[in-house]
């Protein structure tokens, strides 16, 4: 497909990144010229030094036979008009990257009127992410696929929980419960497991389930003891505020640390059961008054990554159950795992997973449809949902019969409501989806995942 | 240093020059030229390179880097790398062909690397040297009896010789982007295409490298057919007495038309051949001297840009004017007279060739003789001083032809005419703009020392040159001959401006030394420069 990004931000590069990686035509537009050159040497990708939205630098971006056009740069303005500007050229799907609610608020008529396809709102789609690992508050990371019926789970093994490695066919027949190991996360390497695969103390294990047998999981794991019931956020931004409602309204204690007095008025305005609390997150002596030793969890969102990690760090001293740091540069995400900081999130890559996922189910929409598709495990995997309809090499035959490539496992099937941990003897019946988990392939077509 | 991807390039580079070399070895065959009294010599020419390229090749080759990343610096070091290697392993061929040939007996291995050089450079200067030499590019191929008896293998020879202009004219490397499927390069080789064009910036056409690269090579190989075809046309064509043009001279001349290089099939060169082979032989120089973005604009339809660009414009009609003068000086001239007698016509399209060989460095010549019609170097004085101009501009940037490039000119002298303006009034802001975009410090910085570096370069070699007793031979002509020997090396054109090295002469009378040094410069010019210097550079090897 033929892509044009306006804006070569941290989330504009991200995105290049993503979808030249998938062999998709890529042209970036910027205002700076060194920013465009230094990323063209690094990409294969085509870059123009101009304004996104001005038609002419647009119509040598080549915008008007663009498939997609997507406007990242900082102001929501400049975004909504490069996607008018381009849907009148003639590009097919735009979509705009908007942070000021009221915006999104009117995203009904955007798209009928104006004709935007998509609106992303990081800061809402940040505080969505977060609040999905506070629903699991023992585990890593957390996926959901099948619009919300599926969570791909991850957990660090313990020493406590496992002392000696185990071969995993082995530890399914001890577990009374239906789960799935999907990927497994060793030294910053992916394995996509089988039976004989053996898991060791100290990785990073994948697995799904539905909501209840996940919780049921962790309890007779003997690691699900956590509940969350209050929470510190430090830094009152945007995400703060959409991430305190959500928590607020499902019963959470929320306690906002924010330095800046009007903010804090503003955020006690707005949310009135939070306490808001005005002074500096980086002060030690603050921290501990409010209560940090206590706290059942902890979030950092201010706008500095190294305070961010540092407080974090900070946190997980004073044996803080759940941490969770946002980091915002994407260059150093892998050395957050050494770090042990527990769940780390990435505004930009929770953008550009959300985008490229867009952009591949418009480009799978014309044969098999890609119902949703994630990046997993440091985006070392991909976790692929298919819909099979009433595809011939797989309606009416048990997973067994089925040879998959190497490295390809079935997560899940979906059918109708209902979610099915599968195993070899599950029989695909018509209009079942599937979730495929893989490394190292890029699949746009279920039979692509077969021998 | 990522030495690993430059030594797995190269090893890349190896296994498709084996199979560009199998290509003189199956025309041999099918020719019937091996076969006869010469043929394991022959087929030992080809299969020695083939089999070391092959055996080398697959070592390095074997195991994929774990890391497949890099920058500018090993890009610049894998073209500087494997352009030695090539020309090195490209006079191997001639080497084993010509051996225990009494005709060939004073050329060494050296002599053959320059010729390598040369082709692979495009520049196309010759060591061929005596009339008995030059059987090998007077093979009568009409009657199909070479001078040197039946079941000889020069044909396959002198196809190398041409092969290597077209794989030097665009590039080894670019080849190799065009080849590979994508997955197996990534974003990096942008790195290897900006080290192996021409000029001063290179931007893709389209977003994916090695589908630039792609584009590049179809274009390259389209013209390069049309121009076989309309060469082929040429044998129904009356030529006026002269020789009628053969299939096999017309893949030659246009193979050498291609890369702008300038080796013929026959030592006459252009001058062989009839009117209409000349004609097309002016216009492909000239199309193969024009950046091929400018192809791809006319295929993608935006006119507009091509107009837009100054540098083909000035390409275009500096051309244009240098011609006019240069016609008006030779017809003004005694030379009018004695050599064209009043004809002119003759003398216009002996300008105009000379004019376009020059420019585009491509280096063909229309002199049948040292002095007749055509050598250029018995012109007056000021036609030879304007061709020195022409091939110190040289042809477009992007395009297969060498120098020191139109556009890389074009910033250069507006630069210069803004720092003039700035000595008048030393705070108005003036900026440089080319095509109506301006041109950044930076870039008119790095044109600048280019051109430092550039001549540089130039003085050096011709100081080394003037050294060469062949070039204190020359009494008065010395000077000139020793500097336009290093111009038409550096700028890869071919003949040099006076008899001796000019378009009827030859670079064999240079000792040993001297063609060595002259086989880097070639090298330093085609590149432009920095991948040859980076492999002199001591701190290029240094662990950091």
């Amino acid at each position: 497909m033929k892509i044009v990004i306006i804006g070569a931000g941290k989330v504009g590069c991200a995105i290049a990144k993503g979808l030249s990686q998938e062999k998709h035509d890529v042209v970036i537009v910027d205002r700076n010229s060194a920013i465009v050159n230094k990323l063209v040497n690094e990409l294969d990708i085509l870059g123009v030094a101009g304004d996104g939205s001005l038609a002419a630098d647009l119509r040598e971006a080549g915008a008007e036979r663009a498939d997609v056009v997507i406007s990242v740069t900082r102001s929501d303005q400049t975004n909504l008009l490069c996607c008018l500007v381009a849907k009148a050229l003639g590009a097919k799907h735009t979509i705009a990257r908007v942070r000021e609610p009221a915006y999104s608020e009117q995203f009904e008529f955007m798209r009928t009127s104006l004709g935007i396809d998509m609106l992303v709102n990081s800061d809402r789609e940040t505080a969505d992410e977060i609040a999905r690992h506070l629903r699991y508050p023992n585990a890593e990371h957390v996926e959901t696929f099948g619009h919300g019926k599926v969570d791909l789970v991850a957990v660090r093994i313990s020493d406590e929980l496992l002392p000696t490695g185990e071969a995993l066919s082995e530890l399914v027949k001890r577990s009374k419960f239906k789960l799935l190991v999907c990927a497994i996360e060793r030294d910053g390497e992916v394995i996509i497991p089988d039976g004989k695969t053996v898991i060791y103390p100290d990785d990073v294990v994948y697995f799904t389930g539905d909501f209840r047998t996940v919780n049921a999981v962790f309890d007779q794991m003997g690691v699900g003891d956590v509940s969350i019931g209050n929470m510190i956020v430090v830094g009152g931004s945007r995400i703060c505020q959409y991430l305190s409602k959500l928590l607020i309204s499902i019963g959470i204690k929320v306690k906002i640390i924010e330095e800046d007095a009007e903010r804090c008025k503003l955020l006690a305005t707005e949310l009135p059961k939070a306490t808001v609390v005005c002074g500096d997150g980086g002060d030690k002596s603050l921290l501990l008054e409010e209560g940090i030793d206590k706290a059942d969890s902890f979030v950092t969102l201010t706008g500095s990554d190294e305070l961010n990690i540092l407080l974090s760090l900070f946190a997980k001293s004073h044996d803080v159950d759940k941490v969770i740091t946002k980091v915002s540069s994407g260059s150093f995400m892998e050395l957050t795992g050494p770090l042990e900081l527990g769940s780390v999130v990435s505004p930009v890559r929770v953008m550009s997973d959300k985008i490229i996922k867009y952009t591949r189910s418009l480009q799978a929409s014309d044969n098999d449809s890609v119902c949703s598709f994630y990046r997993i495990v440091d985006e070392k995997a991909e976790a692929i949902e298919f819909d099979l309809g009433t595809n011939k090499r797989f309606v009416g035959k048990a997973l067994k019969e089925l040879r998959f490539k190497k490295n390809v496992i079935i997560a899940a099937v979906i059918r109708g409501r209902e979610l099915i941990v599968p195993d070899g003897s599950t029989v695909i019946l018509p209009e079942d989806r599937i979730i495929v988990i893989s490394a190292g392939y890029q699949f746009s077509s279920p039979e692509e995942t077969l021998q | 240093m990522n030495f690993r991807i430059v030594t797995y390039t190269i090893g890349q580079i190896l296994k498709v020059l084996a199979a560009f070399l199998v290509i003189p070895l199956i025309v041999s065959v099918c020719c019937g030229e091996i076969g006869g009294g010469f043929a394991l010599q022959g087929l030992l020419a080809f299969m020695v390179p083939i089999l070391f390229c092959l055996s080398l090749g697959f070592i390095l080759t074997c195991k994929r880097p774990k890391e497949t990343t890099y920058y500018a610096k090993e890009g610049l070091l894998i073209v500087g790398f494997s352009w030695v290697v090539m020309s090195l392993i490209g006079a191997i061929p001639f080497s084993i062909g010509t051996y225990g040939n009494p005709n060939f007996a004073d050329l060494t291995y050296f002599d053959w690397l320059f010729e390598s050089v040369s082709g692979f450079t495009t520049t196309g200067a010759s060591i061929l040297h005596n009339v008995a030499d030059t059987t090998i590019s007077q093979i009568d191929i009409m009657s199909g009896v070479s001078v040197l008896g039946a079941g000889t293998h020069y044909y396959a020879l002198l196809l190398w010789r041409s092969l290597t202009h077209w794989i030097g004219g665009m590039g080894m490397l670019i080849f190799i982007l065009a080849i590979l499927p994508s997955s197996s390069n990534g974003a990096s080789s942008i790195h290897l295409m900006q080290a192996e064009s021409t000029g001063q910036s290179v931007g893709k056409l389209v977003s994916r490298v090695n589908r630039t690269a792609r584009i590049l090579y179809l274009i390259y190989a389209g013209m390069t057919v049309l121009l076989f075809l309309l060469l082929l046309l040429g044998m129904v064509i009356p030529s006026d007495g002269a020789r009628t043009i053969d299939p096999f001279n017309a893949v030659i001349f246009a193979l050498s038309t291609a890369g702008t290089g300038g080796f013929a099939a026959v030592s006459t060169s252009a001058a062989e051949f009839g009117l209409y082979v000349q004609i097309m032989l002016i216009v492909f120089m000239f199309l193969f001297g024009v950046n091929f973005n400018m192809y791809f604009l006319l295929f993608t339809r935006k006119f507009k840009d091509i107009l837009r660009s100054e540098e083909l414009r000035f390409y275009f009609f500096f051309l244009i004017a240098v011609i006019f003068v240069m016609t008006l000086n030779v017809c003004l001239s005694n030379v009018f007279e004695a050599i064209y007698a009043n004809n002119f016509g003759a003398a216009l399209k002996d300008t105009v060739f000379s004019a376009v060989a020059c420019m585009t460095s491509t280096g063909f010549s229309v002199a049948g003789s040292i002095g007749g019609m055509g050598d250029f170097t018995v012109w007056p004085t000021f036609s030879i001083m304007m061709l020195f101009m022409l091939m110190f501009v040289g042809a477009c940037a992007g395009s297969t032809g060498g120098g020191f490039k139109c556009s890389r000119f074009l910033v250069l002298a507006k630069s210069m005419w803004i720092s003039c303006k700035r000595i008048i009034n030393p705070n108005a802001v003036y900026v440089v703009r080319l095509n109506g975009k301006r041109v950044d410090e930076e870039v008119t910085h790095g044109v600048l020392g280019y051109f430092i570096i550039y001549l540089i370069i130039l003085v050096l070699v011709t100081l080394i040159l003037s050294f060469d007793p062949f070039v204190s031979a020359q009494g008065g002509g010395s000077f000139l001959t020793a500097l336009s020997s290093s111009l038409t090396c550096l700028n890869n054109i071919g003949p040099g401006l006076t008899s001796v090295v000019g378009p009827a002469g030859n670079f064999f009378g240079y000792t040993i030394g001297m063609k060595i040094v002259m086989s880097v410069e070639m090298l330093i010019g085609r590149l432009e420069i920095f991948p040859i210097v980076m492999l002199f550079n001591p701190k290029t090897y240094s662990r950091q």
